[in-house]
């Protein structure tokens, strides 16, 4: 089984919390990096191999690198500067040129939205683009045969379905317990990581667009009061909590 | 201009075209309304033709629009496109309805923006003010039509100057179905609407390590008249509730919410920000959620909860 899987790249500038886990300036979006551990696991059951693209740069080569350390066969950096500033269905045409452009697969792997900008659209386009059906939200995923069958989670249901190979599967980030390899797993990878750009993939600048500007990102303020509950023990507290409660109406 | 209203309910139905009357009145669009013939309920259509105050009301017709099926259904709209070029397609924000939206999205060539808190029209520019970072920020897009959208929350109630004319249109379509296959359906006990519209919430994260350490818990909650739900982790990776409050599952509004070890994560924190009052009772002074609360609490949520069971016990026995 031949498996692609999509990963991005994720500013840590907006996840203040991860500094304290990381050296890097980007991390692997966990949506994504779900679906590296779930590809390797079906290669691991089913045989096969899974190649990993990124649409990046240099800078974040680590991101790639960690998809190899959980196990990835190769990395495709897909590297153009013009690929900073466009929108998703451009996104979505690089990716097909990509996949193009590569040996056919059986299953093509994105997670289902980046913890960023929170579109959640790029593997659906894809999908329709290289006109291929495509299983969303998906929870649990495995082979049977010539297809794939999965698990796919709505608002209130869980809804299992199928799809003959070739087909993508958009996971959702519970697939997987979260794994993130150490630095030092990640700086060590020695596995092959190619390096494309748009002229390689027969692609021109003005066939990409920017419809969707990104103009400003601003933090959520919220006037919230921040007023620390201080106790001798802990019945004094139950009262403290239950008055608290029970003011507001 | 042509707005069209697209929802696989009529709730969110009506409350997109209450949206669309609102963008109309600034842009002077039209409003238009798709129906799916056999998705639809024929008594769903005729209330949705009487009341709605739509340009035009349109019904597609095939017989392969039965069921839910994501591929008819833009197949479908696409038709409809060819004859009216629509400038804004405008969705409900259910996962199926997304998922539709991003399909006619690349089917079209028309891009979407999902999810959104604002739509604004600025010197002839459209700015969108969207969730971003798991939701404690905000990111502010420029963009232009055609464009499809969805509202994160749509308005309830807004009176209209225009009373629209409702004209009726049924077109046959031709469509083709998705080939996925759905093999099993398996209904959840998720308490969407009951947390929405709950007034005292009780969350609960990995902090609480047995679930029957949530016997107490649902006590509490049964005392205090609350709902109690939980954390993404939870739900998915436990199993201990089959619905989880947060920015991917229900978004919550009410008087108090009460965090029991909540760590607080963006994307759980994104979902209580509408809370009036937050409470986070937690034992790690450096959770993110202390950032949002309004009151907070440094403890052992497992020396805390007893006591609050006895101190409610007693409360009711006097009462």
């Amino acid at each position: 089984m031949r498996i692609a899987v999509f990963v991005k790249p994720i500013s840590i500038n907006y996840f203040e919390k991860r500094k304290k886990y990381t050296k890097f300036e980007f991390f692997m979006n966990d949506p994504d990096r779900g679906a590296v551990i779930e590809a390797v696991k079906l290669v691991k059951n089913y045989g096969g191999e899974v190649n990993v693209f990124m649409i990046g740069n240099e800078a974040q080569l680590n991101v790639l690198k960690e998809a190899l350390a959980l196990g990835a066969n190769s990395g495709i950096l897909i590297s153009d500067p013009i690929i900073e500033n466009i929108d998703t269905l451009s996104k979505a045409k690089i990716i097909v040129a990509a996949i193009k452009k590569s040996k056919p697969y059986d299953v093509i792997i994105f997670g289902d939205t980046s913890i960023d900008t929170m579109h959640g659209q790029l593997g659906i386009i894809v999908a329709d683009k290289l006109g291929l059906p495509h299983i969303s939200n998906v929870v649990r995923i495995w082979n049977e045969d010539s297809k794939i069958v999965c698990e796919k989670r709505t608002e209130d249901k869980i809804i299992t379905c199928e799809a003959r190979m070739p087909m993508v599967a958009i996971v959702t980030v519970d697939l997987n317990p979260e794994y993130i390899p150490k630095t030092e797993e990640i700086e060590s990878v020695n596995k092959p990581i190619l390096k494309w750009d748009l002229k390689y993939l027969g692609l021109k600048p003005e066939e990409l667009t920017n419809k969707i500007k990104l103009r400003n990102i601003e933090r959520i303020v919220q006037n919230r009061e921040r007023k620390f509950i201080y106790f001798n023990d802990y019945e004094e507290l139950s009262e403290k909590i239950i008055n608290i409660i029970n003011q507001q109406k | 201009m042509i707005i069209t209203c697209i929802a696989d309910n009529i709730e969110d139905l009506n409350k997109l075209v209450i949206q669309s009357n609102k963008i109309a009145e600034i842009t002077n669009a039209e409003i238009h309304v798709i129906l799916f013939k056999y998705y639809f309920k024929e008594a769903e259509i005729e209330r949705i033709k009487n009341e709605i105050n739509a340009n035009k009301i349109i019904l597609l017709n095939n017989i392969l629009l039965m069921k839910y099926d994501y591929e008819a259904f833009a197949n479908a709209i696409i038709e409809y496109y060819k004859k009216y070029k629509s400038d804004i397609f405008l969705f409900n924000n259910s996962i199926a309805s997304k998922e539709l939206a991003t399909i006619l999205s690349s089917k079209i060539n028309v891009p979407a923006l999902l999810d959104i808190k604002e739509l604004n029209f600025i010197e002839g520019k459209i700015i969108v003010k969207k969730e971003f970072a798991g939701g404690v920020y905000y990111a502010e897009y420029e963009t232009s039509l055609p464009l499809i959208l969805s509202f994160l929350e749509l308005e309830e109630t807004y009176n209209s100057k225009i009373n629209r004319s409702k004209q009726f249109e049924e077109m046959l379509v031709n469509t083709n179905v998705s080939r996925v296959i759905i093999r099993h359906v398996k209904k959840l006990n998720a308490r969407i609407k009951e947390l929405r519209n709950a007034k005292r919430i009780i969350c609960v994260d990995e902090a609480i390590r047995e679930k029957t350490d949530l016997k107490d818990l649902f006590e509490i909650a049964n005392y205090l008249g609350a709902e109690i739900s939980c954390s993404r982790f939870l739900s998915t990776r436990r199993k201990w509730f089959d619905e989880w409050i947060g920015i991917s599952g229900v978004r919550v509004k009410p008087d108090i919410y009460i965090g029991m070890g909540i760590s607080g994560e963006p994307f759980h924190v994104a979902g209580i920000l509408n809370s009036k009052k937050i409470l986070a009772i937690t034992t790690d002074p450096e959770s993110e959620i202390i950032e949002f609360a309004d009151y907070i609490v440094i403890c052992d949520i497992y020396k805390i909860i007893p006591k609050l069971v006895k101190r409610l016990r007693k409360s009711i026995r006097y009462a």
